[in-house]
């Protein structure tokens, strides 16, 4: 049995070093590091090649679990729903009711289960830097304060530069630089302690986790 | 060239079907996924159904006693097949739809050119002799007209049949030599060369003979120095054992590693495919990742030149690697007539071949999915 998360953009990291940290079990199989990173997390880096990989792996049959998440970014949560329900549907999945978006096929024999996230938490527009914005902890407030009143005022004054919902990456990013170590990558940032990994969106997170794979017991 | 290949109720398969084969092929799958299989299928298929094809890959699976069968009606009946084998009696009870097979994969209009064509050749080798023997004739004439006449029967990959309410029935009888399975190394036939997953100084001795003293085995020489070294100016091949002269030297070629016989073969192998089809199990076996780019580079470029279509099974992830770096030197304008197949189980449980053409190869291999 293996189990696949599909990841759009280098969120991988950041994703598994917070459930690392709530401590939650690896997936299913994929206990040891290298297999983890190697097998069980395709980073594609754009939503074309997301496609391309998912339907690479349902035409794999021993693969019984996928995981995807991608950003809801200005397309938007319903585009990116109907893009991915879409294609599973075309390969003969179907919706299931749940707290998350999941397909099933019909198939005891070899079956599949397709769950997707799509950042920041399922409902608003917007990326993983949205996520872990809403994940930084009270005690980094004047700096995210800081970053978040700044890049407004900057974007206010210079109001072609870039798009609205883009505006959240760039206070996230921001927010990162005003730290004790400044412009750390986000998976290291998890570790730092510059987002936290007990907020309720990162509950959510490992809800979905835990609903999409099969975890070590 | 095979252009594809629609299998049904032979071997391993209830059914698999590959609609577009190209003339390099690449096959990856999981073990019992029907890689091998698909091979016998081919030297079957490429060989006419040659007795010795047929009755070597029955010995190899274990599944006859050399000399017990007179004829291949018999197959379908006599207890020959050795107990307790995962094979045991799977031909026997499918020996009827393998004919079938074979009959729905050759258009009647096809089959009626090919009697014709061997018809009217001015030699009579073995099988239209037994043609015009069961045809109750005396010479290509009669014979042809009997032909006309007589649509119900129709040869097939080297097997007379007669079709009577949409089933076939073998009619040629063979002798007992022919049914008994080959003794020779490897199978190295009229229309296809066949290198095996292991190598043995048998295997390079036997192809080598058909290529010594004629004009190919500058060919060798020629790609045995592009591919392994390029100091190489002899190669001596026999049952002693295989040298070869590098830098006015002789030395022998165990010395310079497994790897080294493994291309050495491949390459005879190639050079002994011209105008036909190469066949090779497992072709990483002892290869180095580094030397595989560049035995691809030679596949590439002589499977074209001398119109070989060639079917290649791997288990390697540096393989398939090594192979989409030759698509990429080789395609043109983004196309290149080779792809790459999984063989698998489908989550229908049907066995299916899923394709990757150079494109898909090419991103699934930069996503790191798991193609094997």
């Amino acid at each position: 049995m293996q189990q696949r998360l599909i990841v759009e953009g280098n969120d991988a990291i950041a994703i598994s070093e917070i459930l690392i940290k709530r401590k939650i079990t690896p997936p299913k199989g994929y206990s040891d590091k290298e297999k983890f990173k190697r097998e069980f997390v395709i980073s594609t880096g754009s939503i074309d090649k997301v496609n391309f990989a998912l339907e690479k792996e349902i035409d794999s049959p021993a693969v019984e679990r996928i995981g995807i998440i991608v950003d809801a970014n200005e397309v938007g949560i319903v585009g990116r729903l109907e893009m991915i329900g879409n294609l599973l549907e075309n390969n003969n999945l179907q919706k299931t009711d749940s707290n998350w978006p999941t397909w099933k096929n019909d198939n005891d024999e070899s079956p599949l289960l397709v769950s997707l996230w799509v950042m920041p938490d399922n409902k608003a527009n917007g990326y993983l830097e949205h996520f872990l914005y809403n994940l930084i902890p009270n005690d980094y407030k004047i700096a995210r304060d800081f970053a978040s009143k700044n890049i407004d005022e900057y974007y206010e004054q210079n109001p072609k530069i870039i798009k609205e919902v883009r505006k959240q990456k760039a206070k996230t990013h921001a927010y990162l630089s005003l730290m004790e170590n400044p412009g750390l990558p986000f998976g290291t940032a998890v570790q730092a302690g510059y987002f936290d990994h007990t907020h309720e969106m990162a509950t959510e997170l490992e809800g979905w986790f835990k609903h999409t794979f099969l975890l070590e017991d | 060239m095979i252009p594809s290949i629609h299998i049904k109720n032979f071997l391993t398969f209830d059914s698999l079907e590959i609609p577009t084969l190209k003339r390099i092929n690449l096959i990856g799958g999981k073990n019992n996924a029907g890689k091998t299989s698909l091979l016998e299928v081919l030297l079957i298929l490429t060989s006419n159904g040659e007795n010795r094809v047929l009755n070597t890959i029955l010995k190899n699976r274990g599944g006859l006693d050399q000399g017990s069968l007179t004829t291949y009606e018999e197959l379908k009946h006599k207890n020959s097949l050795k107990k307790n084998h995962k094979f045991d009696g799977k031909l026997l009870d499918r020996q009827q739809d393998f004919i079938e097979w074979m009959a729905r994969g050759v258009e009647r209009e096809e089959i009626t050119n090919r009697l014709y064509r061997n018809l009217s050749e001015d030699t009579l080798d073995k099988d239209i002799k037994r043609i015009l023997f069961v045809l109750g004739v005396q010479n290509e004439n009669e014979a042809i007209n009997k032909w006309e006449d007589t649509l119900e029967v129709v040869k097939i990959n080297g097997l007379l049949l007669t079709e009577k309410h949409g089933k076939y029935k073998i009619l040629n009888k063979t002798s007992e030599r022919d049914l008994s399975p080959s003794r020779e190394p490897n199978l190295s036939y009229e229309h296809f060369s066949f290198v095996p997953a292991y190598t043995k100084l048998a295997n390079i001795e036997k192809v080598w003979n058909t290529i010594v003293l004629t004009e190919d085995e500058d060919l060798v020489l020629e790609l045995i120095r592009k591919v392994i070294d390029p100091r190489i100016t002899k190669l001596s091949i026999g049952s002693l054992g295989a040298k070869t002269q590098i830098d006015g030297k002789p030395v022998s070629i165990k010395t310079l590693g497994e790897g080294v016989s493994r291309v050495l073969l491949i390459i005879i192998s190639m050079v002994a495919a011209k105008n036909k089809y190469l066949v090779i199990d497992e072709i990483e076996t002892a290869l180095h990742y580094s030397a595989q780019e560049n035995l691809w580079n030679t596949i590439f470029e002589y499977a074209e030149k001398w119109n070989i279509q060639v079917f290649a099974t791997t288990h390697s992830r540096d393989t398939i690697r090594a192979f989409k770096y030759a698509c990429t030197k080789y395609s043109k304008n983004g196309e290149i007539d080779a792809q790459y197949l999984r063989l698998q189980k489908s989550r229908a449980g049907n066995f299916e071949a899923i394709d990757f053409d150079y494109k898909n190869l090419d991103q699934s291999l930069d996503l790191n999915l798991e193609i094997r």
